[in-house]
């Protein structure tokens, strides 16, 4: 009896270690279900050309902005020494991070909540004595800033827009007068989009935008 | 003669199968692993502990994996004393699981409370070293491993018991199938990764400063084709793993592979605990005599003195000795180890939660507490503020490089000194996302500055020329023949979009049989 159960663990273990490498490979069914992270191995998923990093910043009554981003009370530096929500690329908990600080801080009312992404080129991340091997120009480091979403205290989103990425992707496919012309062919004079009223863009992708397509845990 | 066949047939296959799964072995591997990966695992733990009223319970910023998926309830959330109590739990299983105390309880307890803290926690938990090591935690509880070098094999000597520690094989296979498969699923996933197979995303992981500081990968960023080769390999090695993993010839050799794999991700990519843990667990390929025969080697020979006497001796020794009669302070520890064990993990959860109380993670309840939120300036507000701006040209530029060997699409070597006559090529990458774009490469003459002399800048053009690069496109190359009408001297190659200089790159160009030349070519 001892012996029947173990032959159908053994089966049925490897039969879904086999499970998951097939959705991986036919890239179906991989975010079906939280339980398939445990059997899809993504562990490279793509890295894009900038550095990203996310910055909550609070807007009070009298007009100060207070940094969300580094906790008062010091943070985790879980795999290097970044905080942990510069791991959130999907943008899904920077409302909680930003809520558990103000809720265990003392500060005046606070009337928005601001979610940037903070970018920069990563060649800019190589140390000097690398640069200067490869680049006859010295560094010229440039951080963009893009509002990701903007929440009120309780955690009610008001606009949430594309990482920087897929923006400017979207941005540079845009600038095309033609496809432009093309976009606007057609269009009613009256356009109902659901939830138009949050989402500032559209969550279509463009060809070149790099997204991550699950956490960093390349690691 | 054929159903002969046929049965013999099956029989033999039935034989592999149970050979390859039942063969009943001293688990010394798994063992070795149950000693090794909790203690590993531990780090992480001890690191997050005081963290985990903010990472784990409904008093933090919860960041829960299920929803990523679209599944916000899956696993219930627990309120700050539960949290701390139960992962103070998970440290003291981990524990336990290495020494070996109540082993297939720990491991199995450390397995599941693991589970739910990664998913509890996607931003600073959860990555695929944790699923890893949960599956071997289950793996591991499911075998023997607990029969040897363990306080559980400890007490059953104390209690006069003999165990046989030899079992059927079947978790430690199961183990080493894992591996085959993760490697597998990795290589699938270099497949469908665009760009892996040039090097290009690597390159970017190699500049990315998410884990530690990585000195070999910032070097490795100047030379594409290497990594581009390593690519290749990497892929391959993974894809073969599962074939030649129980090959007895190839077996070593795929691990030792694997080994230098993992241990360049260090220097590379400034990862540390991936590695040691996957190159902890790839004991799980150690068989009972393969230990045996390191054993035997005399560097470990005074090992094996101590090891002789580890219960897997134990059942030829029982024939020779009579059995004991168990004291009576055995007969407490029998009844009294599972209880001793349970009293432990309660106290070490109430103490737990009573020491987070005392630390006061927020810091709430101090002469100072509620802590203030700092405040930003006014200036630096106003620049995260002031909306979206397009992309700099220079930005869209990853690298300008000068070299005359093109392999693939990478320059195999950097040079910037040229003869006439030669052919050399000026290669630009650039930053993806980016649109069409023209560029324009402008070879000037090189003029001193008119503010330092000893410095040289563009001057004068000689030559342009440009192209357009789609926007699906990491590189293009320009081809430049330096011909009778290049004077030897000092010269710049600029490259531009639009009228925005995006890099330049001084080179030399020298006669054609230069003595100059040939001291720089030998070096």
């Amino acid at each position: 009896m001892k012996r029947i159960f173990v032959v159908a663990f053994i089966v049925g273990y490897i039969g879904i270690l086999t499970f998951g490498n097939v959705c991986h490979l036919l890239q179906y069914g991989v975010s079906s279900h939280p339980l398939m992270y445990m059997i899809v191995w993504d562990m490279f998923c793509g890295w894009s050309a900038y550095d990203m990093r996310v910055k909550i910043i609070a807007e009070g009554e009298s007009e100060t902005y207070y940094d969300l981003t580094k906790a008062p009370w010091g943070e985790l530096h879980a795999y290097g020494y970044i905080g942990r929500e510069h791991y959130d690329h999907f943008n899904s908990h920077s409302g909680a991070i930003a809520q558990n600080v103000l809720k265990h801080t003392c500060h005046e009312p606070i009337v928005r909540v601001i979610v940037l992404d903070e970018c920069w080129t990563k060649k800019l991340n190589l140390p000097d004595s690398v640069w200067n091997l490869r680049y006859d120009m010295p560094k010229d480091w440039h951080t963009y800033y893009h509002v990701r979403t903007v929440m009120l205290p309780d955690g009610t989103v008001t606009k949430r827009n594309d990482c920087f990425l897929t923006h400017q992707g979207r941005r540079m496919a845009y600038d095309n007068p033609r496809l432009v012309q093309q976009s606007l062919v057609g269009r009613p004079m009256f356009l109902s989009e659901p939830g138009a009223g949050v989402s500032g863009e559209s969550a279509a992708g463009l060809p070149g935008a790099r997204l991550p397509v699950a956490s960093p845990s390349a690691n | 003669m054929s159903t002969a066949v046929t049965a013999e047939s099956r029989q033999s296959s039935g034989s592999i199968w149970n050979q390859f799964f039942f063969a009943r072995e001293v688990p010394y591997g798994m063992a070795l692993v149950r000693l090794l990966l909790p203690a590993v695992l531990l780090v992480d733990i001890v690191r997050r502990w005081a963290h985990a009223r903010e990472l784990y319970s409904t008093d933090g910023a919860l960041a829960t994996l299920h929803l990523n998926f679209g599944y916000p309830d899956m696993l219930p959330e627990l309120s700050a004393p539960w949290a701390v109590g139960l992962f103070t739990v998970l440290g003291v299983l981990m524990f336990t699981s290495a020494i070996g105390w109540c082993t297939r309880f720990s491991l199995l307890g450390s397995c599941a409370l693991y589970f739910y803290f990664s998913y509890m926690d996607c931003l600073s938990t959860a990555t695929k070293y944790t699923v890893i090591s949960q599956h071997i935690l289950l793996l591991l509880g499911m075998s023997n491993c607990g029969d040897i070098w363990s306080v559980d094999a400890w007490l059953a000597k104390r209690r006069g018991q003999i165990v046989d520690p030899r079992g059927a094989i079947w978790p430690q296979r199961l183990c080493q199938i894992l591996f085959g498969m993760i490697y597998f699923g990795a290589g699938i996933t270099k497949m469908h990764t665009d760009g892996f197979f040039s090097g290009d995303q690597l390159v970017f992981w190699m500049m990315t400063y998410v884990n530690n500081e990585h000195p070999l990968g910032d070097h490795m960023t100047r030379y594409p084709l290497w990594v581009s080769i390593g690519c290749y390999a990497t892929f391959v090695w993974e894809i073969v793993f599962i074939f030649t993993i129980f090959q007895r010839r190839l077996k070593w050799p795929t691990l030792a592979i694997g080994t230098v794999f993992h241990l360049m991700t260090v220097f590379t990519l400034g990862l540390i605990l991936f590695p040691i843990l996957v190159s902890a667990a790839y004991l799980v390929f150690l068989s009972e005599a393969e230990f045996k025969t390191i054993l035997s080697w005399s560097p470990f020979r005074w090992l094996s003195g101590v090891l002789a006497k580890t219960p897997a001796d134990a059942p030829a020794e029982s024939v020779a000795e009579p059995v004991v009669e168990m004291p009576r302070m055995a007969l407490r520890w029998r009844f009294g180890s599972p209880a001793v064990f349970a009293s432990v993990l309660g106290v070490a959860a109430l103490v737990g939660v009573a020491v987070e109380y005392q630390l006061d993670h927020y810091q709430m309840r101090g002469p100072n507490g509620p802590l203030p939120l700092p405040e930003l300036a006014l200036e630096e507000v106003q620049k995260m503020l002031a909306g979206d701006e397009p992309i700099r040209a220079v930005d869209k530029l990853m690298a300008f490089d000068l070299g005359s060997t093109l392999v693939a699409e990478h320059l195999a070597s950097h040079r910037t000194v040229y003869e006439q006559g030669e052919t050399f090529f000026a290669q630009v990458s650039l930053n993806p996302p980016h649109e069409d774009m023209w560029i324009d490469c402008v070879m000037c003459e090189a003029v001193p500055d008119a503010n330092d002399e000893s410095r040289l800048v563009p001057g004068r053009v000689l030559y342009r020329t440009g192209q357009v690069i789609m926007r699906e496109a990491f590189r293009t190359n320009f081809r430049f023949t330096v011909d009778s009408g290049i004077a030897p001297g000092e010269y710049f190659l600029k490259v531009k979009s639009g009228n925005d200089e995006m890099a330049r790159r001084h080179f030399t160009v020298l006669s054609k049989d230069s003595d100059e030349m040939r001291a720089a070519s030998a070096n």
